[in-house]
């Protein structure tokens, strides 16, 4: 009863669908409004990334979301069929640091699945990406509904 | 298949500035009403700008770039790009990215218009 299997459309209409989800999982399980922007962030990035990259040149795209709760851990894992991309090895960290006119633009939505999750795990699994995500959310949640 | 969508962008004029109010969501699917909304204010030739982020309630890395670029065009074309009115989970966004130290960013609407 606390996991949440998703199917998405894979292009960038689903953002809309993930946003409702992830509201709907937030309030099922009474949890915090931060961690609801955070997971929000997080998932919108993988899947941005999943529908611009891995999916791009796939016959029959699938894209699946898992959200659940393990103890005092967020878990979302992402899996879709595109092609093999660890978006945590391939995309570079960007210069946080760096001057305006130097600023490269991409990279930092792969950054912020790294700053905000407490892991974040890449595997190929059966010719699919799978992306999971664990975020330690002991003390943002109240009685937990296992 | 088709929504509603979930950023709109108003404008106000306060001169030498146009003031641009997004509400709502900017992520991959929604820049590019953003987008729309800049160009229009290019075209006419405004290059002195303050985003008043208090109707925004969330943006992805997708915004931030292009609100990176809106403010390096300005900073080319010797105009000015102001932030205003984050709420405190954009404002982490802003820091993680460390977008604090390269752009201009005010805690309200009028420290912003001071700041012209």
């Amino acid at each position: 009863m606390n996991e949440f299997p998703i199917s998405l459309v894979p292009d960038l209409s689903s953002l809309g669908v993930l946003e409702q989800s992830v509201a709907d999982f937030i309030s099922t399980h009474d949890l915090d409004t931060e961690v609801q922007f955070r997971l929000n962030l997080m998932l919108d990035e993988l899947i941005t990334n999943s529908i611009n990259y891995s999916l791009k040149a796939v016959a029959n795209p699938e894209l699946q979301l898992l959200l659940s709760l393990e103890g005092e851990f967020l878990v979302a894992r992402i899996e879709d069929n595109g092609a093999a991309f660890n978006p945590f090895e391939e995309v570079p960290q960007p210069d946080t640091t760096a001057r305006l006119e130097d600023r490269q633009v991409g990279g930092l939505g792969v950054f912020f699945a790294k700053q905000l999750a407490d892991d974040c795990i890449y595997e190929r699994k059966n010719e699919r990406n799978q992306i999971t995500l664990r975020c330690n959310i002991g003390g943002k949640t109240h009685v937990g509904n296992t | 298949m088709s929504e509603t969508p979930k950023l709109s962008v108003s404008t106000e004029h306060n001169d030498p500035a146009v003031i641009m109010c997004p509400a709502g969501r900017i992520d991959g699917n929604t820049v590019s009403i953003l987008e729309g909304a800049l160009q229009e204010q290019y075209d006419a030739g405004n290059n002195i700008l303050v985003f008043d982020f208090e109707e925004l309630n969330y943006i992805s890395s997708a915004g931030l770039r292009v609100l990176l670029l809106t403010a390096r065009r300005s900073q080319q074309s010797g105009g000015k790009v102001i932030f205003c009115g984050l709420a405190e989970n954009i404002s982490q966004i802003f820091q993680i990215s460390g977008f604090n130290d390269i752009l201009n960013v005010k805690s309200s609407r009028a420290e912003a218009l001071a700041d012209l």
